[in-house]
C-alpha cells in the first residue's frame, strides 16, 4: 500500500512513524517543502546560535533509512488529484492509496502599510525565516517585532541573546495575553526589559514608512508615534496552509474539514496537525498524525484528545505552565499563592479546577492537565489545593501503570 | 526454635567463630546484619531530627531546614552532643559506683588489694591519711565531690590529674568541666527542643564532656578499681571460647563494673560454696569473661586463678558464647549486654540476673547490688546459679568450640606493669622510638561492631597494617577482645610485624600488640602517653602517637573520642559518627580542631588507607620532633 | 510480544523513609563518594522519584512508569524524550532537550519535573541505565515496596 504524506512537521513524521510501526511493508513517502527536518518550536534557538541545523531535528539522523521511508525534501506539491489518487510535484507524479495532508500553518502578515510587500519583513514559521533573520541580524540596528505572543517573544529572546535591540508592538495590554495572566506576564516583561527589550503595549500599527529599496524604516502607531526599525518580524498569528488544496475537491474553509477519524471530504485523504484547525500545539499535531496513520492502516481510531488549552513557557530559566481557562469569571473562586520565585494561581468553578498558572515552580505539575481536562472534583480532598498530588488519586494497574482512581461522583 | 535468616552472617575477622556462628541453630547479631543492611541515609548523615512533634524532619536539597528552621548543622551537632552526653553519663555512672564502693569498703574496713595504687592516687591528688582506709575514704570523697558539683563549679581534681600543658590549653579554650554529672545534664538540656542552635558551641561542649569522661570515667575508674580489686600483673592467659569448661558451673559476666562482682567472686571460691557446686555435680564455679568486665578480670587475672576461666570474647561474641550451651547464668551489670542474648537464653534455659538496673534485661531477674546487702545478694545468686545448672544441664546439648582462641595471650599490661617490664622507666621505649626501631605508637581502642567490614574486620586488619609498619599497637576495649581471639596478642604474632618491631618483640618475647584490657583502660593509655610526653618534655599532640577507634559502636565511644580530641590526638574512626550531614561539624572535627586542641578526626573505612594516613601523621610528628 | 521490566509498587509497604530518593540522588550525583557524603544541601542532587501522601497521610511512591503510551514523548518537540523500541524505556537525552517542559505538563502523574537549580533540563528516571545492577531505588527499599518485575 502506498502511503503518501505531505509535510515533515510533527504530524507528518508522527504519522510516518506510526504507519511503519503498524506495517513493515507499506510504501511510505513524505513530500515536504522543508529541506530538512526541524522542530518549529526550536527555530529561535537557531536564530540565537544556540543550535545548528542538525540539532534542530527532532528525529535521529538515520530516521528515513531505519524506517525505510522515501523522502522528497524541498518539493512543493503543485496539485492533488483526488479522482485519480495522485499528487503532482514539479517533475513527478506520485500515486497514493492513502494521502495525509500535514502541511501545517503559515504566518499571517496583516495588510497594513507595506508589511505584506516590504523586503525586510519576515514571518517566523519556517527554517528559511529563522535562517534569513540569523544571517541579517549582525547588520540590523533595530528590530521591531509585531506581536508579544509566544512566537514573538521566542524570537525576541533569541535576538536579545545576540545583544540586538528589540522593540515589540502588541495590541493587548499585556504580553502573552493568550497564555498567562497579567501578574505572570509582568514578571516576564520585566525580565525582557532588563535584557534590552522595549514594549509598546495597547498599540496598534496603522501604517509603515519605507525607503527606496522597499525596506520599512518606520512603523506608525495609532497614536501617531513613529518607531524606527530596519527589520520587522511579524508574529501575529498563523493560518492553516491550505493553498495546495485549490481545485482538489477537498473541503476546507479556514482549515481542512475532517471527520472524527481525521478523514477529509475525499476518500483516502486524511489531514493532521494544525492544518485541521484542531490545535496549534506540538502534541496535538503528533496525536493527530498518529490517529490519521492508524486510520490509514485500517485501524479505526477516533481523534479524541482535543484539549489544547495548555502551554509551557521558559524564558530566562523562569518556567511557566498554564492550563485551561486562565481568565476567571465572576462566580469563580481564585486561589493565589505568591512566594519568592514562585507564583501559583488556581481557578475553581463548581468545585472543579478550570484553569491554573504556575510560574517558577513546575515540580510535579503534570496532574493539573488531567484534573482540568477530566473535570475532577477536588473539593472532597480534605487537603489544601497547593499540596494536591497524584497520591490523592493513586491507582495502579496489574502491569504497574498508574491510573487515576477517582470516585465516580468526582468525575463530572 | 527461633527463626533465623538463612545462614547469611556478616564477615568476620575471626574465621573460626564465623563458621561456628553460621552453623548455629539460632539467630545472632551476625545474621541480623544482613536483614538490617539497608541503612537510612538521613540517619547515616545525622540529618534526621525527632526532637519535636513537627518531626521527624529530614534534610534534603528541597527541604534544607527542619520545620523549626534547624539546619543540617544544628540537627547533626545536636544529635552528636546528645550522644556524647549519654556516653559520658555511662562512664560517670561507672566511676560513681566505683568511688562509692571504695568508700563503703574502706568504711567497713574491707579488703583493699592495691595499696601501691592508693598511694599513687593520694600523691596525685594531694591526700594524706592515717591509714589506707582513711586515705581511701578521702580519695573516694574527693572524686564523688567533683562528680556531684554543679556545672558552674569547676571540678577540683582536673588540674591534678591532667598533664600541665593540656590543662593550660583547656583553660585557654574555656573547656574545663564543671561537675561531671552536671555536664551530662547540661548536654541533655542544651540539645532539647529549640534550645541551643549554635553548632560550634555544642561541639565545644563535647570537648568539655570528653575531659570529664576521660579523667574521671576512665582514668580514675581504673585506679579506684586497682585499689579495690588488685593491680594487674603481666602474664599469659587463654582466650576465646576454648576457656569454657563444661565441668564447672559457668557464669558469664557482662558489663563494665568489676567492683560489683567483688564480693561474689570472693564467695565463689570459698570451700563450702565449692562443695555446693560439687554436690550439684560440678567441679566448682567459673566466671567466663565477656565484654569489658571480662577484660577487667583478665587484666587482674593473677588474683583470680581457679575462678576466672579466661576472656571468651567481646560483645559480639556473647551470643556465640551462650550458644555453646555451657553457660548456666548470665550475670550483667552494664553494657555491652546485647538484647539479642535474651532469646538465646530462653532457648537454652540460661538464667539471667542483673545487678544494676541501668542494664536491666527483659528476661532477667533484677537483684540490684547494694553494698549493705551484698552477702545476701551473693548467696541468692549462688543458689539460683546452682539451681539453673541443675535444671538446665540434663536437657542441654553442648556445642563447644575448643579450637577457638589461643592459650598464650599476653595480658596484665598497664601503665605500671609496662613500665616495670621496661625496667622501671620509659627510656627503653623512648630510645626505640627515637632511634626509629619503633616508628610510633597507635592506640587501637573502642568497641567492636559488625558493619565496618564485618565483625572486628577493620580493627584486626588495621592492627596488622600498623604493626607491619613497625608501629606498636596498644589496645583497650572490645577491640582487644577481637584482636586477642585472632591471635595478635600472642608472642607468635611478632611474625606479622615489620622487621624492626618483630626483632624487638622476639627479643623480649612479647607480641606487637599490647592489651591494656577494657575500654576504661583508655585512661591507662593516656597515662602512658603523658609519661612519654613528660620524659620528652613535650605536649601530647607532639607525640608520634595516634588514636584509632576503628570499630566504634556506642555513644560511650564518642565520649572517649571527645577525650582523645581534648588530649589533642589524631583520632581515626572507621565509620563516621552520623555527622557527615553537617559541613560545620565535619570541618570543626576534621580540620579546625587541629588549631584548637591539636586533635583531629580522620574517617576512613579502609584498613590500608587508614594505616597509611596514620603512618603519615606519625612521620610528620617525628619530623617536627626532629627524630 | 516483548517483555519489559517495570518497577512495581506496593504502596502499602511504603513507610516514607525516602531511601529510594536518597539512592536515586546517590546514583545520579555528579561527584563521587558514598551515601555518607552525598551533599543533601546541594540542589543539584535531585531524586527522580518522590513519595507523596494523600489527605490521610498514606504514603504513595511516585515513580516514572515508562508508560506504554508515554505522554511525555508525544509532547516532546525536540526529540529528547523517546520510547526505546527494544527495552520499552522512556529515555531522555539532556543534550537534545530544549527545556520547554511540555513533558512536565503532559505527564498525567506529575512525575517529571524541571531541575530545581537551573531549570534547564528535566529530572527523569533512567532506570539507572549505567548501573548493571539496575535501579538503585529498588535495592535501597527496606520494605520491598518497590520491586522489579517483567511485564508482558
Amino acid at each position: 500500500m502506498k502511503q503518501v504524506i505531505i509535510g515533515s512537521g510533527a504530524a507528518g513524521i508522527a504519522a510516518a512513524k506510526t504507519i511503519r510501526n503498524i506495517n513493515k511493508n507499506n510504501d511510505i513517502t513524505i513530500v515536504s517543502s522543508d529541506e530538512s527536518i526541524y522542530s518549529r518550536c526550536m527555530l529561535h534557538k537557531y536564530t540565537g546560535h544556540e543550535r545548528d541545523q542538525t540539532s534542530l531535528s527532532f528525529v535521529p539522523n538515520d530516521f528515513f533509512t531505519t524506517n525505510n521511508i522515501t523522502w522528497y525534501p524541498g518539493e512543493s506539491v503543485l496539485s492533488i488529484d483526488t479522482k485519480n489518487n495522485h499528487i503532482q510535484l514539479q517533475n513527478k507524479t506520485l500515486p497514493y492509496d492513502n494521502l495525509l495532508i500535514a502541511t501545517g500553518s503559515e504566518a499571517v502578515i496583516p495588510n497594513i502599510g507595506q508589511l505584506k510587500t516590504a523586503t525586510n519583513v519576515y514571518g517566523y514559521r519556517h527554517l528559511t525565516d529563522a535562517k534569513t533573520i540569523r544571517e541579517k541580524a549582525p547588520n540590523v540596528k533595530k528590530i521591531l517585532i509585531v506581536g508579544a505572543g509566544l512566537v514573538g517573544l521566542d524570537v525576541a529572546y533569541a535576538l536579545l541573546k545576540l545583544k540586538k535591540p528589540v522593540i515589540i508592538v502588541e495590541m493587548a495590554p499585556q504580553i502573552l495575553s493568550l497564555n498567562i495572566d497579567s501578574t505572570a506576564a509582568a514578571v516576564y516583561q520585566k525580565l525582557f526589559e532588563q535584557n534590552g527589550c522595549t514594549f509598546r503595549l495597547n498599540s496598534k500599527i496603522t501604517n509603515t514608512q519605507s525607503n527606496q529599496n522597499g525596506e520599512i524604516t518606520h512603523i506608525t502607531l495609532e497614536t501617531g508615534e513613529n518607531i524606527a526599525c530596519d527589520m520587522v518580524i511579524v508574529a501575529a498569528g498563523v493560518r492553516p496552509s491550505t493553498k495546495l488544496l485549490e481545485g482538489s475537491g477537498i473541503e476546507y474553509d479556514r482549515a481542512i474539514k475532517v471527520d472524527p477519524y481525521l478523514k477529509t471530504s475525499c476518500a483516502n485523504v486524511y489531514a493532521a496537525g494544525s492544518v485541521t484547525g484542531l490545535g496549534e500545539i506540538w502534541q496535538s499535531a503528533v496525536k493527530q498524525g498518529e490517529t490519521a496513520a492508524k486510520n490509514m492502516c485500517n485501524i479505526k481510531t477516533q481523534f479524541t484528545d482535543t484539549f489544547t488549552a495548555k502551554n509551557t513557557l521558559n524564558f530566562f530559566d523562569l518556567p511557566t505552565l498554564s492550563v485551561g481557562n486562565i481568565n476567571p469569571e465572576s462566580d469563580d473562586t481564585v486561589h493565589i499563592q505568591t512566594i519568592p520565585n514562585s507564583y501559583k494561581k488556581i481557578i475553581i468553578r463548581n468545585n472543579i479546577v478550570t484553569g491554573i498558572i504556575l510560574q517558577g515552580n513546575l515540580n510535579y505539575s503534570g496532574i493539573w492537565q488531567y484534573l482540568i481536562k477530566n473535570k475532577i472534583d477536588v473539593s472532597q480532598l480534605k487537603k489544601s489545593l497547593w499540596s494536591i498530588s497524584f497520591a490523592d488519586f493513586y491507582g495502579i494497574d496489574p502491569d504497574g501503570q498508574y491510573k487515576y482512581d477517582c470516585p465516580a461522583a468526582n468525575q463530572k | 526454635m527461633t527463626e533465623y535468616n538463612g545462614c547469611v552472617t556478616c564477615k568476620s575477622a575471626d574465621k573460626v567463630l564465623e563458621k561456628f556462628i553460621a552453623q548455629l541453630p539460632m539467630e545472632t547479631s551476625h545474621q541480623r546484619v544482613e536483614s538490617q543492611k539497608l541503612k537510612c541515609g538521613f540517619g547515616l548523615q545525622g540529618v534526621c531530627c525527632r526532637l519535636c512533634a513537627n518531626g521527624p524532619c529530614r534534610i534534603t536539597p528541597n527541604s534544607p531546614r527542619g520545620v523549626c528552621g534547624a539546619t543540617s548543622d544544628v540537627m547533626v551537632v545536636r544529635n552528636f552532643l546528645r550522644a556524647v552526653a549519654a556516653g559520658s553519663g555511662c562512664y560517670i555512672h561507672v566511676v560513681e559506683n566505683v568511688a562509692r564502693h571504695l568508700k563503703n569498703t574502706a568504711q567497713a574496713k574491707g579488703p583493699l588489694k592495691g595499696l601501691q595504687t592508693l598511694d599513687r592516687l593520694c600523691e596525685m591528688i594531694g591526700i594524706a591519711g592515717a591509714d589506707s582506709y582513711e586515705k581511701a575514704i578521702k580519695v573516694a570523697d574527693a572524686v564523688l565531690a567533683d562528680l556531684y558539683k554543679p556545672d558552674f563549679e569547676k571540678m577540683q581534681l582536673v588540674q591534678k590529674l591532667a598533664y600541665a600543658p593540656r590543662y593550660q590549653t583547656w583553660q585557654k579554650l574555656g573547656i574545663l568541666p564543671g561537675g561531671a554529672k552536671s555536664e551530662v545534664f547540661k548536654g541533655v538540656v542544651k540539645t532539647s527542643t529549640n534550645l541551643s542552635s549554635d553548632p560550634v558551641d555544642m561541639l565545644v561542649d563535647c570537648l568539655r564532656l570528653g575531659i570529664s569522661t576521660g579523667l574521671y570515667g576512665l582514668l580514675l575508674t581504673n585506679l579506684l578499681n586497682d585499689v579495690l580489686l588488685g593491680e594487674p600483673k603481666i602474664r599469659m592467659a587463654p582466650v576465646g571460647l576454648r576457656v569454657i569448661d563444661p565441668e564447672y558451673i559457668n557464669i558469664m559476666i557482662t558489663g563494665h563494673q568489676h567492683v560489683l562482682f567483688a564480693h561474689l567472686q570472693e564467695q565463689l571460691v570459698q570451700p563450702e560454696i565449692v562443695k555446693l557446686a560439687n554436690a550439684a555435680g560440678a567441679k566448682g564455679f567459673r566466671l567466663v569473661g565477656c565484654t569489658c568486665v571480662g577484660q577487667e578480670l583478665q587484666l587482674r587475672g593473677v588474683h583470680y586463678t581457679g575462678l576466672f576461666e579466661g576472656h571468651a570474647g567481646n560483645n559480639y561474641a556473647s551470643e556465640a558464647i551462650l550458644a555453646t550451651g555451657a553457660i548456666d547464668v548470665v550475670l550483667s551489670e552494664f553494657n555491652c549486654t546485647l538484647p539479642g542474648i535474651e532469646p538465646i537464653c530462653d532457648t537454652l534455659n540460661i538464667k539471667q540476673i542483673c545487678i544494676d538496673n541501668v542494664a536491666k534485661k527483659a528476661n532477667a531477674e533484677m537483684k540490684q547490688f547494694s553494698f549493705e546487702e551484698k552477702a545476701r545478694i551473693s548467696t541468692e545468686i549462688i543458689n539460683e546459679t546452682i539451681e539453673a545448672y541443675k535444671t538446665r544441664r540434663p536437657k542441654t546439648t553442648l556445642n563447644l568450640l575448643k579450637e577457638h582462641g589461643n592459650d598464650n595471650t599476653l595480658t596484665g599490661v598497664s601503665e605500671v606493669t609496662l613500665k616495670e617490664f621496661l625496667g622501671g622507666n620509659w627510656s627503653p621505649l623512648i630510645d626505640l622510638i627515637v632511634s626509629g626501631q619503633i616508628k610510633g605508637v597507635a592506640a587501637v581502642v573502642g568497641c567492636s561492631n559488625l558493619t565496618a567490614g564485618g565483625y572486628d574486620v577493620l580493627t584486626v586488619e588495621l592492627t596488622k597494617e600498623l604493626i607491619a609498619k613497625d608501629i606498636i599497637v596498644l589496645t583497650a576495649g572490645c577491640s582487644s577482645g577481637g584482636i586477642e581471639n585472632c591471635g595478635l596478642m600472642t608472642p607468635q604474632a611478632a611474625e606479622l610485624a615489620g622487621p624492626k618491631l618483630k626483632a624487638i618483640c622476639q627479643k623480649l618475647g612479647i607480641p606487637p600488640v599490647l592489651n591494656f584490657g577494657p575500654c576504661l583502660a583508655i585512661g591507662r593509655l593516656e597515662t602512658v602517653a603523658v609519661e612519654l610526653a613528660k620524659a620528652l618534655n613535650i605536649d601530647l599532640p607532639q607525640l608520634p602517637l595516634v588514636l584509632s577507634a576503628p570499630q566504634w559502636l556506642e555513644e560511650q565511644a564518642l565520649a572517649d573520642g571527645a577525650f582523645g580530641l581534648a588530649l589533642g590526638l589524631p583520632l581515626h574512626l572507621g565509620l563516621p559518627p552520623f555527622i557527615t550531614g553537617s559541613k560545620v561539624a565535619v570541618k570543626v572535627l576534621t580540620e579546625d580542631m587541629k588549631q584548637l586542641t591539636g586533635g583531629q578526626v580522620i574517617i576512613n573505612a579502609d584498613a590500608k588507607e587508614s594505616a597509611n594516613i596514620l603512618e603519615q601523621i606519625i612521620m610528620d610528628k617525628r619530623k617536627a620532633l626532629k627524630i | 510480544m516483548s517483555q519489559i521490566q517495570r518497577i512495581m509498587i506496593d504502596h502499602t509497604k511504603c513507610n516514607g523513609c525516602k531511601s529510594c530518593s536518597l539512592a536515586c540522588m546517590q546514583a545520579h550525583r555528579q561527584d563521587s563518594g558514598s551515601l555518607y557524603d552525598l551533599d543533601l544541601t546541594d540542589g543539584t542532587n535531585e531524586s527522580r522519584n518522590s513519595i507523596q501522601t494523600d489527605a490521610n497521610g498514606v504514603y504513595f511512591p511516585l515513580f516514572c512508569r515508562h508508560c506504554d503510551d508515554p505522554q511525555c514523548v508525544s509532547a516532546c518537540m525536540s526529540g529528547a524524550m523517546t520510547k526505546n523500541p527494544e527495552n520499552k524505556l522512556v529515555q531522555y537525552d539532556g543534550k537534545q532537550c530544549a527545556a520547554c517542559f511540555m513533558c512536565v505538563m503532559n505527564c498525567p502523574f506529575g512525575i517529571i519535573k524541571p531541575d530545581n537549580p537551573t531549570k534547564t533540563y528535566v529530572i527523569k528516571c533512567d532506570f539507572c541505565a549505567k548501573d548493571k545492577n539496575g535501579p538503585n531505588c529498588v535495592r535501597a527499599c527496606p520494605n520491598k515496596a518497590i520491586y522489579i518485575e517483567e511485564v508482558v
